[in-house]
């Protein structure tokens, strides 16, 4: 068991490393030039240049990539209030530094960048997560236990909607309907105080809950069907065990499976993924962070966020892997 | 029992239902202005907080380094410069109280005003002047714009490092300062009043560094914990502003990154006071909607939009094929793509610089001479049998904007009709700025021209005089090349006599609009609106959203609690909204 | 009662099928029918007196788009472009994902003899891909798999197949998807149907890859996949005769909501500078332009928007009907 979460463990190590350089070798492979994004468009060649040479992208390639990854995490002085100039990008703990440099566009450490966006987004990642799985689990389980009546078709209807009406729209028309005219929520923002942050987070994590609900609901309904007809369901049906308890301690215990996989996927595709949202709702957050600085061709910045998302992907798979036999009596028994 | 196709055309057309009453209700256009208190009285009032929005956000709040197109709004404010632009785009004095030319146009003396303080309470010194300019330039700063300054005697001496000071700023008094300039430059002047040389307190130090507290002398100063980084900026009033009685506001708040939707949402119910960015239907409504007329304003026109042709790749190597582009586009076409804020234009320079010649030659639609010169190139195309023209596609690169998206599917559409066959790219921002910029790569591209500042040499030196090709990173996109334009260009730059510096700009304008390196197209002007009470708000020449001389004419003592009074605000709302107008005012 | 007599009795199907047969001859009557050109402006009758395109009316049966062309003729141009895309793309990334996810699931805690010349030639592939020949790398990795099929004889390596996948899931998962479009977009220089086949079809099959490997796993340890392994039978036989039905249900679901996410990635992909180049016209493309102007020309929005889903209501009653006619235990 230990050498198999070992190897695991350096695997999850392997798909980080592996992203973050791909992720490096793909950008300065595209035909962009990131002092020209820094100078401006109208820049002079020469003030251009200049720029470049300031920022170290003159150097060959290997020679930019072997300093951030030694830079990545090393050994300093503990970070108190004042920190020498060597070490004022760093983050970290204790001698522990955490360094992913300055963003060549807002001259800021992108240790700061991330970490000032990461909480907001795993806020508003979690809050949309919980949602559509509370919502998705709930309409998916009476859509398959009333299968056929109009309860089921009335959910599935509402899914195709949810499915196929764009992000922007929904995002857009939540928030004409509470925040503009009947002014319950604020239009957008994250608010500065807790409460605040509650009612900010309530329409954009709708937003993204409204798609995943539809997607719960179809996957939940999907697999409780098939799950109503296996046979140690029909058995305990055929013991006298109430519909109700059927469904819930016996369907919905297995449905829960491939749902897993699912939510995990999801969350990590909210956290690097929540664009629209995030520009409707002006949240800070990570996923605006990312496309900006792949539009803006901003180095660090894409690095970063790269090796985050990597990070979650990772954490989340890692996680799905160990649920598994908790939840699954059949991959336990192995 | 229903079906689910049943169900679902049901929802579907609860759907569409909510979103025609939500265009329903928009297309009523926006809600009434919110008027003024005192709409007859002239006289400015003190206080309050104005409050603007962007869907933009900006990167640095430093003079040295300018790195988008929102911050100089910001830096306007915190900064004052020696010298500045009046609302007609002329360089008036500012820190400095007067300026004298020496040498030949070789020396500028600047006088400086005695008592004018920064926001550290310390006074503005000729020392201050030179230490900020050479922090802006030194090796060490990122400045985009530091070249435009390579006229000053030993510059490239001190941007290289060789040199510890610049000898070309030398301090002749505690209130005197001489820039001197190793040849006559007629855009020293303008260049200067931009924001990149503009003094910064002491606390800058002496060399350019990320960490810093924006500290100037301007009209407001920085609070400190006042900015989330792109998010948001607050400023307040600089009781030690050299100008008396200004400014009358107690500060400004700029949100960035606003969703448009949400901006039109917050305008009207009075969280921001003016409106700068639209969805298109809403613009084209508003500038007739005359309730709001009064209160819009269309920006000077400080853009140029255009057809760059690579002189050096087939077939626009051949003026005659370039003339006949110039003339086979119907301008007014380009216009409806966004008839709020296009105007038709065929020549390089816009007309609020100060020197531009309305009587000088632009490019002009004539589809009979576009035929003319096809034929004249050896191409000649038939349009009854939509035969001849030149025989290949042309790729034409284009980046996803609102706007030259479209205006591409118009310019296919219009050079379809003299024989040349375009195929549209559209590629990313990085690489459409990579490829317009790379010798021998794009034949055409949709390109424009925001001006730097006021002078026609801003237009014309970057864009075709052949000092500007480069292998990369070329400004001269079109990669012309002309000795006499270059001949031209060259005397007018050196030129200081207004009236002879109209008329080798006029001749240049005339070598480009027949030469046609470019189609000229089009002008881009913003509009926006602001709310009756916000007044004293002008457009200006060279400066967007300057407001450090507006103020605040909100009906009741309190100007955002009387909004309330407005009848529009349900309970629940108003009380929110109100908690969130009073941390607004703090 | 046979499969395709169940099928055909279904009346979910019959309607769906309906609906999917009326959007096919959309695209195939509609352009013929319509009485514009999908790509010529009409900057005359275009216009109303605000110069706003013009609403639905005699002339324009859907109203007119920004530029002044037929909605109409632009929507039927559309279908053509918007269908093929979605069914090729959820095709390409359902078959790829199921694949993977089979493939993984079935041999999760084994390890698989891989022949080392695909090993090689999948080496040569990356090597390829990092040094700009995205096609010749293409090759090479499709000769790999075709070693993976075929080779049993040579020599071979034991590789946790498993990991090996799953990992690289990992990878393209935490990769922006950005970064990747551009990539393609720069490796093919201009964008066309093929382009956005590759980048759909590369990013969208992750999700499916996974959610397949979870059912695999559970299905593979019932008890007459067990048995049908101890009795010695082949593994394709195994995998084609009971895990497939088993893992067909979710995979009939993911590819039904694929359709529809197809469309509307496609105008994402416009956002991001990387959708068909205009002036084609396509749904998503139409949906996204149209967003700028729902305030003032809604039909801009609720015409692709119908389109869109009528045909998602359509695909999905389909694969709701055949996921019924499939289901072994029926």
């Amino acid at each position: 068991m230990m050498r198999r979460l070992a190897r695991r463990l350096a695997w999850s190590a392997f798909v980080v490393w592996a992203t973050v350089t791909l992720a490096f070798v793909v950008s300065n492979v595209l035909p962009q030039d990131p002092a020209r994004m820094i100078a401006g468009a109208q820049a002079r060649p020469k003030d251009v240049e200049r720029v470049r040479a300031q920022l170290g992208l003159d150097r060959p390639l290997y020679v930019q990539y072997t300093t951030f990854l030694r830079r990545l995490v090393h050994v300093g002085p503990a970070l108190g209030a004042s920190r020498p100039e060597a070490h004022a990008t760093c983050g970290g703990a204790g001698p522990l530094h955490v360094d992913l440099g300055t963003s060549y566009q807002k001259r800021k450490a992108v240790v700061a960048l991330i970490s000032d966006a990461l909480p907001r987004t795993l806020f508003l990642a979690a809050t949309a997560t919980l949602l559509q799985l509370v919502l998705g689990v709930a309409s998916g389980t009476i859509a398959a236990a009333k299968r056929g009546t109009v309860w089921d078709r009335g959910t599935v209807a509402v899914t195709l909607l949810g499915i196929s009406v764009p992000t922007y729209m929904i995002g857009i028309l939540l928030q004409w309907v509470f925040a503009d005219r009947l002014r319950l929520l604020p239009l957008d923002g994250y608010g500065r105080t807790p409460l605040e942050h509650v009612t900010s987070v309530i329409l954009p994590a709708t937003t993204l809950g409204i798609f995943g609900a539809a997607w719960y609901t179809r996957l939940v309904r999907d697999e409780m069907i098939e799950l109503l007809h296996q046979d140690h369901v029909r058995t305990a049906r055929a013991k006298g065990a109430g519909r109700l308890a059927v469904v819930v301690r016996h369907a919905l215990r297995n449905a829960l499976v491939p749902l897993v996989t699912v939510v995990a996927l999801d969350f990590g595709g909210l956290l690097g993924g929540a664009i629209v949202t995030e520009s409707v709702f002006r949240w800070p957050g990570l996923g605006s962070l990312g496309v900006g600085a792949v539009l803006d061709r901003d180095g660090p910045v894409i690095l970063g966020s790269v090796l985050v998302t990597a990070i979650v992907v990772v954490v989340m798979s890692l996680a799905v892997d160990l649920a598994y036999p908790l939840l699954d009596p059949r991959v336990r028994a192995r | 029992m229903r079906s689910i196709p049943g169900s679902s055309a049901l929802l579907f057309a609860a759907f569409s239902g909510a979103l025609a009453a939500l265009s329903g209700c928009k297309a009523g256009d926006l809600a009434a202005p919110l008027p003024a208190a005192h709409a007859d009285d002239p006289a400015p009032r003190r206080g309050g907080i104005l409050r603007l929005s962007s869907f933009a956000d900006i990167r640095v709040i430093d003079p040295a380094n300018v790195a988008d197109g929102l911050v100089p709004e910001v830096n306007n404010v915190l900064f004052a410069g020696l010298v500045d632009y009046d609302e007609a785009g002329r360089v008036v004095p500012d820190l400095a109280e007067r300026w004298e030319v020496l040498d030949d146009g070789k020396r500028f003396r600047f006088v400086l005003r005695r008592g004018a303080r920064f926001h550290d309470g310390e006074e503005v010194t000729a020392d201050d002047v030179k230490r900020s300019v050479e922090r802006a330039l030194g090796p060490g700063a990122p400045n985009p714009y530091a070249s435009f300054y390579e006229s000053l005697v030993g510059f490239a001496a001190f941007q290289s490092g060789k040199e510890d000071a610049l000898r070309g700023v030398t301090v002749e008094g505690r209130y005197v300062v001489d820039f001197r300039l190793s040849e006559r430059d007629a855009t020293f002047l303008p260049v200067l009043a931009l924001q990149p040389l503009r003094p910064v307190c002491r606390s800058a130090g002496r060399r350019y560094s990320d960490a810093w507290t924006p500290c100037g002398a301007g009209p407001f100063r920085f609070v400190e914990g006042g900015t989330e980084h792109g998010r948001h900026v607050s400023v307040v009033r600089h009781e030690g502003y050299h100008k008396p009685g200004l400014p009358h506001l107690d500060g400004i708040t700029w949100t960035f990154l606003v969703n448009l939707a949400t901006e039109r949402f917050k305008f009207e119910r009075g969280d921001i006071d003016v409106l700068h960015d639209f969805l298109q239907a809403d613009v084209t409504r508003l500038v007739r909607d005359p309730r709001w007329r009064p209160f819009g304003a269309f920006d000077v026109e400080r853009q140029i939009g255009g057809e760059s042709m690579n002189t050096e790749i087939p077939p626009f190597d051949n003026v005659e094929i370039r003339r006949a582009v110039a003339a086979a586009i119907d301008r007014e076409h380009y216009r409806l793509v966004r008839p709020a804020n296009i105007r038709p234009f065929g020549s390089p320079v816009p007309p609020a610089v100060p020197g531009y010649d309305p009587a000088a030659p632009v490019q002009r639609f004539d589809p009979a001479a576009a035929l003319e010169h096809m034929r004249k190139a050896g191409y000649p195309y038939d349009p009854a049998t939509r035969t001849g023209g030149w025989p290949h596609p042309i790729p034409y690169y284009v980046y996803r904007t609102g706007l030259a998206e479209y205006t591409a599917q118009i310019l296919v559409q219009e050079l379809a009709r003299i024989g040349l066959r375009l195929e549209i790219h559209v590629v990313n921002y990085p690489t459409y700025i990579a490829f317009t910029g790379r010798r021998g790569k794009a034949p055409i591209t949709s390109y424009g021209w925001q001006q730097d500042y006021p002078h026609p040499h801003d237009f014309f030196d970057p864009l075709f005089h052949s000092h500007s090709i480069a292998e990369e990173s070329s400004n001269n996109t079109a990669f012309y090349r002309n000795p006499d334009l270059d001949d031209l260009l060259d005397r007018a730059k050196r030129e200081l006599d207004p009236a002879a510096q109209k008329v080798l700009y006029a001749e240049a304008q005339r070598i480009v609009c027949d030469e046609a390196p470019w189609a000229f197209t089009h002008t881009f002007r913003f509009y926006d609106v602001h709310q009756p009470y916000v007044r004293g708000y002008r457009p200006h020449a060279v400066w967007t959203h300057r407001v450090q001389e507006s103020w605040l004419d909100r009906t009741g003592a309190d100007g955002p609690r009387a909004l309330l009074d407005h009848g529009r605000r349900e309970a629940l709302g108003a009380l929110l909204g109100s908690a969130r107008d009073a941390r607004g005012r703090r | 009662m046979t499969r395709r007599a169940r099928l055909l009795r279904h009346r979910g199907f019959q309607i769906g099928a309906l609906l999917v047969l009326a959007l096919v001859l959309f695209a195939v009557l509609g352009p013929i029918v319509a009485t514009h050109d999908p790509l010529e402006s009409d900057f005359v009758r275009g216009l109303d007196a605000e110069e706003m395109p013009v609403g639905p009316s005699r002339l324009f049966w859907l109203g007119a788009d920004r530029l002044c062309r037929d909605q109409f003729a632009r929507l039927a141009t559309g279908a053509r472009v918007s269908l093929v895309i979605a069914l090729l793309a959820t095709l390409l990334s359902t078959t790829l994902g199921a694949a993977v996810g089979i493939a993984a699931g079935y041999t999760e805690g084994e390890r698989v003899r891989v022949p080392v010349t695909s090993i090689a030639l999948t080496a040569g592939a990356i090597a390829l891909l990092a040094a700009g020949r995205p096609r010749l790398a293409a090759s090479a990795l499709g000769a790999a798999a075709l070693g993976l099929a075929l080779g049993r004889r040579g020599p071979s390596l034991p590789v946790d197949l498993d990991a090996l996948l799953m990992r690289g899931v990992d990878v393209l998962l935490a990769f922006p998807f950005l970064l990747l479009v551009m990539a393609v977009g720069a490796a093919f220089e201009s964008t066309s149907v093929v382009t956005i086949l590759v980048i759909l079809g590369l990013t969208s099959w992750l999700g499916t890859a996974r959610i397949v490997r979870s059912k695999v796993l559970s299905v593979r340890r019932l008890e007459f996949v067990v048995a049908a392994r101890a009795l010695g039978q082949t593994t394709p036989r195994i995998l084609l005769l009971h895990v497939l039905p088993n893992v067909a249900g979710p995979i009939a679901v993911i590819a039904s909501v694929s359709v529809a996410q197809m469309i509307l990635s496609e105008s994402v992909l416009a956002y991001l500078g990387a959708g068909l180049a205009p002036p084609t016209p396509s749904w998503g493309k139409m949906l996204f332009e149209g967003q700028d102007f729902f305030t003032g020309a809604p039909w801009m929005l609720w015409a692709p928007a119908a389109f869109i889903l009528a045909s998602v209501l359509g695909f999905n009653l389909v694969g709701e009907g055949l996921r019924d006619a499939l289901d072994p235990r029926e």
